[in-house]
């Protein structure tokens, strides 16, 4: 019997097994999380088996896709009106794999981590849940075969992720940086929702493998494009939309690390890779992507320099990092990128999870190098004086982004809500704040 | 005349007819069993039960006449003498008036009769002083059930003969979009959670609208599921609401905060049912919304876009209010609720059954579809000018 006989036999429903026990372990903590007292140990085993359950089916995955090639599951229409359909179409290829091996790995491990450092807390079941569900949306994009199935994961990766934020519910910073990272998704997103529609319309198949190619220098691809760069700007915390990140810090150390190390942060890169087919022929989007993603590299890069604690500057060197990334899709350097996001997930996830160890790691280096080390200046340092105060004052108010969208954006928005709401009160005869 | 004859000629049991009327059923029941007590004054309890059964009776009823006797008595039930006369007129009168004048006076008059009857009765934007002003008196529930399930989308069926609809198609769809998207910018700035949920529901009733002006197949059925979906998550969210107000005696946004400390099964509740009223993937809401935005593409893609938009503001406001009563540093000191006063086992069961029935239908929505397109084929088919389009 062959290796190809033998990945022959897999049934083909095994690609969505991995975010299905992801998915179970949710369903587990939210009933948990409904009694008085957390079973935690209970929940924490359960996590790390189907943690480490879904690393193993992803790796026998893994295999059939390097013996068999890329597999493609259809499970017919989810709903269908007249010549509408909602196909549920699953694509597993080496860049799926890739990615469910990365998702699963660093879900592993997070859970691992958050057994000690939430030990005891009152929301261990809520977090563990909201962890787990964010694996699962995470599966979804990395085997969605249709951009309206990553748009289902996506969904709900976001809604995982401002959850998390919201975590240290007592606080109300944590509130109000949940809602800035809400607010961003939510708009973003209507890029990639948009694609999707348009997709259906241009009357190219769902299947993104064969729609991307297909649809690549058509009329409708420069619009899907537009939108699945500002999706993608959303989730990654591109220019000039992502203010929100070092804001999210504010979630507990393993969710920052799961997310803005190695899930979330990443997302984006993952959506431009799997419509690069798209994008390749197209040399202003091309271009559109890489200047967006080296003036957010700048942005971070130059930022995280001021940033006054260890989880921010982690936070800006991870949205530097993801600019970098985006830059190489624009350059067509897709497997550079792919490589890179694998290698730089690993580092930040390790670099957040030490983030609360960091005043006694550098204990550790001062004492085994017998002292402080000298200062590091890099390339900044070489700048003149002026030239450094300048980019201080821009890093200190991340280079005056979040001002621009208030201005641009935010605040008119805002002004013509009140305004409609003043002429409806007094068309409606309405007091202005009627007690209910 | 057989009774079989005279029953078919009065009555549609086609299953989306159907579903409307139990759907109408059962949120009545919900609603008597989960508001609390505190908002439900003498009287209340009759009302809903009678509004309840005119909107189930009207859902499953053919018969013109009785059509209309039906839509007018739900809004005489929310009718308060403070509220003044004049603003009931066009959405209890408009449309039963325009059967009334069918063939008889000129089309044009009908057909802007019927219209401004159904954007009142539905609340769309900016036809909804009635039922806005309806949601701050004694009637609260019994507004809030007149509004969750809409007559007036079965009703399209019944569209005054005349010139041919399909022309003002656009413009009628426009006009819902742009009404929606007010409503949604509103519901972002609302300082009160009632006005916030008011908002929320013209919003919806906006897109409603769009989707049923739309005039195709995907839209009509995506507007059928828009009101059970979007509906029954606003009903339990407005569970969750009256029981806050209940609790703490107010349901301002400023008094409030911090809830889901006393209070942590209602936080969950109301979180899980802004999610599913929001159209978040896995609700009936996001099929929904799925199918309006593909239906109103064939008008025009920047309908979509309008769509797509109004879906995003509304996430936002409904986080934002969810957010500013449950989560955070706490309430002013006045309206802070003792432990041991969460959710009592009724609501918990009236919001939680919301949420299920929602979250199966959001799952498995192919039966749920299947029966609306075809009240939605039927319903076209009725109107001049579609079935020959």
């Amino acid at each position: 019997m062959t290796a190809a006989d033998v990945a022959e036999l897999l049934p083909p429903w095994l690609d969505l097994v991995p975010a299905g026990l992801h998915g179970l372990v949710t369903v587990a903590t939210m009933v948990a999380g409904f009694r008085k007292v957390t079973p935690e140990r209970a929940l924490v085993s359960l996590s790390l088996v189907m943690s480490v359950a879904a690393l193993l089916v992803t790796v026998v995955l893994g295999a059939r896709v390097e013996v068999l090639g890329p597999a493609r599951l259809d499970l017919g229409n989810w709903f269908h009106v007249g010549e509408y359909h909602f196909p549920l179409i699953f694509l597993l290829d080496a860049q799926g794999v890739v990615t469910m091996l990365l998702g699963c790995g660093v879900v592993a491990i997070a859970a691992r981590f958050t057994a000690t450092y939430l030990h005891k807390d009152p929301g261990f079941a809520r977090f563990l849940g909201l962890v787990h569900l964010a694996a699962a949306a995470h599966l979804t994009v990395a085997t969605g075969g249709t951009l309206d199935i990553i748009f289902m994961g996506w969904e709900l990766l976001g809604l995982a992720s401002v959850l998390l934020v919201a975590f240290f519910q007592d606080r109300d910073a944590p509130v109000r940086n949940a809602f800035r990272a809400l607010v961003t998704y939510r708009a973003c997103d209507i890029g990639l929702l948009m694609a999707a529609v348009l997709v259906h319309f241009s009357h190219a198949s769902p299947d993104i493998s064969v729609a991307m190619p297909a649809l690549a220098g058509s009329p409708e691809s420069a619009m899907i494009g537009v939108g699945l760069i500002l999706a993608a700007c959303g989730k990654s915390a591109q220019v000039p939309v992502g203010g929100w990140l070092p804001r999210a810090m504010e979630g507990p150390t393993p969710s920052s690390a799961l997310f803005y190390g190695a899930l979330s942060i990443h997302a984006g890169v993952l959506l431009l890779l799997r419509s690069f087919p798209l994008l390749e022929p197209h040399e202003v989007l091309r271009t559109v992507v890489v200047l967006v993603g080296l003036l957010t590299a700048l942005v971070g890069t130059v930022s995280g320099q001021a940033a006054a604690d260890n989880k921010n500057a982690l936070a800006y060197a991870a949205m530097a990092q993801a600019g970098l990334m985006v830059a190489e899709v624009g350059l067509g350097w897709t497997t550079l990128a792919l490589v890179h996001m694998v290698g730089h997930a690993m580092l930040r996830m390790g670099q957040f999870l030490r983030a609360p160890s960091a005043l006694h790691d550098a204990h550790v280096i001062h004492s085994g190098a017998g002292g402080h080390l000298p200062p590091t200046q890099g390339l900044l340092g070489a700048l003149p004086q002026s030239a450094q105060l300048a980019l201080y004052r821009l890093s200190l108010t991340e280079f005056h982004l979040d001002g621009f969208l208030q201005r641009v954006v935010v605040g008119p928005t805002l002004r013509l809500a009140r305004l409609l709401d003043r002429l409806d009160r007094a068309l409606t005869r309405q007091p202005a704040d009627p007690q209910g | 005349m057989t009774a079989m004859t005279l029953w078919n000629d009065v009555m549609d049991v086609s299953p989306a007819h159907l579903t409307h009327a139990v759907t109408a059923v059962l949120v009545t029941l919900v609603m008597l069993l989960a508001w609390p007590r505190a908002g439900m004054p003498p009287g209340t309890r009759a009302r809903l039960v009678l509004a309840g059964l005119s909107i189930a009776v009207g859902a499953l009823t053919a018969w013109t006449p009785l059509l209309a006797a039906l839509w007018v008595l739900p809004l005489l039930l929310v009718w308060t003498p403070g509220q003044g006369l004049l603003g009931l007129v066009l959405p209890a009168l408009g449309v039963p008036a325009a059967w009334l004048l069918d063939g008889m006076g000129p089309p044009a008059v009908t057909q802007v009769l019927f219209v401004l009857g159904l954007l009142t009765r539905m609340a769309v934007f900016p036809f909804h002083g009635w039922w806005m002003r309806a949601l701050y008196t004694p009637a609260r529930p019994v507004a809030f059930l007149v509004w969750i399930i809409h007559p007036a989308l079965l009703a399209s069926a019944h569209w005054p003969a005349g010139s041919d609809v399909t022309a003002l198609a656009p413009a009628l769809a426009t006009l819902g979009i742009v009404a929606a998207l007010c409503a949604s910018l509103l519901a972002l700035v609302q300082g009160q959670l009632w006005r916030l949920l008011g908002m929320l529901a013209l919003s919806q009733a906006g897109l409603q609208f769009a989707a049923v002006m739309a005039f195709n197949p995907t839209a009509g059925t995506g507007a059928l599921l828009l009101s059970g979906g979007k509906a029954v998550g606003l009903l339990a969210l407005s569970l969750c609401v009256a029981a806050v107000k209940a609790r703490t005696g107010t349901a301002t946004l400023e008094q409030l905060g911090g809830l889901h400390r006393t209070m942590p099964r209602l936080a969950a509740l109301m979180m899980v049912a802004g999610v599913m009223a929001a159209g978040f993937p896995g609700s009936l809401a996001f099929v929904a919304e799925d199918l309006v935005m593909h239906g109103v593409f064939e008008i025009h893609p920047l309908l979509t876009t309008g769509v797509l938009v109004v879906t995003s503001l509304n996430g936002m406001a409904v986080f934002r209010g969810w957010m500013r009563a449950c989560l955070g540093s706490g309430p002013l000191p006045a309206f802070e609720v003792p432990l041991g006063r969460d959710l009592q086992r009724r609501e918990l069961l009236g919001v939680g059954l919301c949420v299920a029935v929602l979250l199966v239908q959001g799952l498995l929505p192919s039966y749920s579809v299947e029966a609306r397109a075809r009240t939605t084929a039927a319903s076209d088919a009725a109107v001049p000018g579609v079935a020959q389009r």
